[in-house]
């Protein structure tokens, strides 16, 4: 087996990327930063024969952030390092494979109508080797193909024999639909694993490069219109999804991103020329994702939407590092910078409007006695909401004349009521007849009135006000 | 004070409280990098928002009521409650972002554009409840709390969305904070008073002395009326006003005054109450030498 895929990463064809030992990012958990400050990074290290390495202690490894992934700084403390922590939890695969015209040619690229012969039928088997193979019962796998549009042909399953038989539901495409929608498939995958929790991982595998069918045909995509994806913005999705990409390469051409892509996204990516090493290149992935570390950490206080972290190891002389970023916005946000000192003075007019507003007096005690209308009655006025009763006869009536109007109400006699100030005693009564009310109750006749009366007239509500002087007689002395 | 003039207040003063708290929160994020932690810096948070904005709205009820003794129980009990409020408000925002987010929805595009703007104002919201239902917790009334939590819970939900939407808008103008703030303090003072309105069942007006004009809604089952500074109404400086003298009280949709006191006397439209009578508009009530009129809002 690892001379199988010794050959197929020597046969890799971008250089620099699987030549040295590696180490990716392949996940960040930050689900426990409120409570305990602390972050998860599952990391995969592998060495230049693109095994796993094993065998890594916490005192190999430091952990940087930074604000903008440019200035690092230390991050408080190393808790914890855990090999293999993906057999606790489990993994979500999603299978996605090519199915596009060019994998119903043979190996070697030339037409054929004998179904055994074709690189679809080898994809299938090789896929059938591995998911007969031993999967943990925690691990979850799903399947789908893409050309011109993307299938799923399975939810997310615990056994993945099961897919043995959707293999067959995966046909060969009609000539419209045997474009290489590489790139939104890509992108449409990372939205429906986005759902789904724990490790996410998604194995493509392509013989091709991206043939998007709005760029060769000229019309519009039925699903994405004129929309083209770029291998950035699917970097993007894999990245902020949290999953990682492993890219095979099924054929004589390859798509010349992808590997790039699967790179930054935490993931290898392989060669595989036919069905055995192809069987070999997935059973790899999947130990890989098995030998992962999920390496623990006391993250810093960094004020930032998002915090890049760069871990790094030193191993026979060698440092290895790779970066991520996470999301650690509080609900506040960032702070200004620098800050400005001026606005603590709005501390000051904010305490400056509350004693203005302690201070506020709301209403004068008239001092002298007067009428305070409280409600007109319904669909009446008044000639005024206050009248002082400086005569010793004040008229309450419809008229003109009377000293408070209230019109509008036909049934109000011109001098309705009267309140007659006596200015010996310095009373003032109320001079009416049943039609009028004081304090809820019928006046037959007259009614001396004392401060805090109410006057009703027709639905009118009055307050009759003994004044300063008068009323000082209710205070208690 | 009228009804209406005792809300705009409120209003008010959530307009300020937003504007007070601003500079505090804007100085505190600069020293994230001295907490030891997102949950004390959580709290922190918390606390500081949750204590000014208290202190404001706490302070309403004496202020409203020129009653020194109930602006300082008040503005007290406003920074307990808005520190509980605070914390678990930011408490539970902040564990929305960090937390349930991981566990519920795994994308970031749900995140970015529903989840985190939601998690936030369920943060402003639970703030603006805990704020709202203080005056209600001070005056130990649960319905006052709960016209309280559910005024602060619309403001929460108007006026964190106003602050999540701004910093949307102008992520790095300073100023777009300041106004999230004071729309937050104003929409909770807003909501608490509409609220207050719809509930009540009427207000009842001092007619005479020295708390002449003063209005009081029912947003609470009891209005307790007495001499002493602990009561709703304080009818301090009336004659013959017991300490504990009488109570306004809602059962259903039916309001009484029941007398609390052998000492004073109480009537109703000038004819004397032996121990409860049912209120209807326009009645007039007399404890002791106060008059009080009982009308619609």
């Amino acid at each position: 087996m690892k001379r199988i895929i010794g050959i197929l990463l020597c046969a890799f064809s971008i250089s620099g990327i699987l030549w040295a030992e590696t180490l990716s990012i392949a996940q960040i958990d930050a689900s426990s930063l409120l409570l305990s400050q602390e972050v998860d990074l599952y990391l995969s290290a592998t060495d230049e024969g693109g095994d796993s390495i094993e065998g890594l202690e916490l005192e190999d490894f430091s952990v940087f952030e930074s604000p903008d992934g440019e200035t690092y700084e230390p991050v408080p403390a190393l808790k914890k390092l855990e090999a293999k922590p993906n057999q606790q939890q489990g993994i979500h695969i999603l299978l996605l494979i090519d199915n596009s015209g060019s994998m119903y040619d043979t190996l070697s690229g030339a037409p054929t109508e004998t179904v055994p012969e074709m690189r679809i039928t080898h994809a299938k088997e090789a896929i059938r080797d591995f998911i007969d193979s031993s999967f943990n019962p925690r691990d979850v796998v799903s399947m789908a193909s893409f050309n011109t549009f993307l299938t799923f042909h399975s939810e997310a399953i615990k056994d993945p024999s099961a897919l043995e038989g959707l293999l067959d539901t995966i046909r060969e495409p009609e000539k419209e639909q045997a474009y290489t929608e590489l790139y939104h498939s890509l992108a449409d995958s990372a939205v429906e694993m986005a759902g789904y929790r724990g490790r996410k991982v998604v194995v493509v595998l392509s013989d091709g490069e991206n043939y998007p069918f709005f760029q060769h045909s000229g019309e519009s995509h039925p699903d994405y219109g004129e929309e083209l994806k770029t291998p950035e913005d699917v970097t993007r999705d894999y990245q902020m999804e949290g999953i990682t990409l492993y890219a095979i390469h099924f054929g004589l051409s390859r798509d010349e991103y992808l590997g790039q892509i699967a790179v930054d996204t935490g993931g290898t990516v392989y060669d595989a020329r036919n069905e055995e090493e192809l069987s070999a290149v997935y059973r790899d992935i999947k130990r890989k994702i098995e030998n992962e570390y999920r390496l623990t950490y006391r993250a810093a206080m960094i004020p930032s939407d998002r915090t890049h972290v760069k871990v790094e190891y030193t191993r026979g002389g060698e440092q290895v590092s790779a970066s991520r970023y996470y999301f650690t916005s509080t609900i506040f946000g960032r702070p200004a910078d620098p800050y400005p000192y001026l606005i603590l003075l709005l501390i000051a007019a904010a305490v400056l409007v509350w004693v203005l507003l302690l201070l506020l007096r709301y209403r004068k005690l008239n001092s002298s006695a007067a009428l305070s209308v409280l409600n007109a009655g319904y669909s009446t006025k008044v000639s005024s909401m206050t009248i002082p009763l400086t005569q010793n006869k004040t008229i309450i009536g419809g008229g003109e004349r009377a000293d408070l109007t209230i019109s509008g109400l036909p049934s109000l006699r011109p001098e309705h009521a009267t309140i007659v100030h006596d200015p010996k005693t310095g009373s003032y009564t109320l001079m009416g007849d049943s039609a009028i009310t004081v304090n809820n109750r019928k006046v037959s006749g007259s009614k001396k009135l004392s401060d805090g009366d109410v006057v009703n007239v027709e639905g009118t509500t009055i307050v009759f006000e003994a004044g300063e002087e008068t009323g000082k007689g209710k205070k208690k002395k | 004070m009228s009804i209406s003039i005792r809300r705009l207040i409120l209003v008010i003063l959530g307009v300020i409280a937003g504007a007070a708290a601003w500079p505090l929160i804007e100085l505190l994020l600069t020293f994230q990098r001295v907490f030891p932690s997102y949950f004390s810096f959580s709290l922190a948070q918390g606390i500081i928002f949750g204590a000014v904005l208290g202190a404001f709205y706490g302070s309403g009820e004496g202020l409203t009521s020129k009653e020194k003794g109930k602006i300082l129980g008040g503005a007290l009990t406003g920074i307990v409650t808005g520190i509980a409020g605070g914390v678990i408000g930011f408490l539970a925002g902040q564990a929305v972002l960090f937390l349930v987010i991981q566990y519920t929805f795994s994308s970031f595009r749900t995140h970015q554009y529903i989840v985190i703007p939601l998690a936030r104002v369920l943060g402003w919201v639970i703030l603006g409840v805990a704020v709202g239902a203080s005056e209600g917790v001070r005056a130990r009334s649960l319905k006052k709390c709960l016209v309280g939590a559910a005024g602060g819970g619309i403001g929460g939900i108007l006026g964190g969305a106003a602050i999540e939407y701004l910093r949307a808008i102008y992520p790095d103008l300073i100023y777009a904070r300041l106004v999230g703030f004071v729309l937050f303090g104003l929409f909770v003072g807003l909501f608490y008073s509409l609220l207050e309105r719809r509930v009540s069942l009427g207000v009842v007006r001092v007619l005479n002395g020295g708390k002449r004009g003063k209005e009081y809604s029912f947003a609470q089952n009891r209005l307790s009326l007495g001499s002493a500074p602990r009561n709703d109404i304080v009818l301090e400086g009336y004659a013959g006003v017991a300490p504990r003298h009488a109570s306004f009280r809602i059962r259903g949709k039916d309001v009484y005054i029941e007398k609390e006191s052998d000492q004073g006397r109480v009537l109703v439209n000038e004819a004397p109450v032996r121990k409860s009578h049912l209120l209807k508009y326009e009645d007039v009530i007399q404890v002791g030498s106060a008059k009080i009129f009982y009308k619609t809002e």
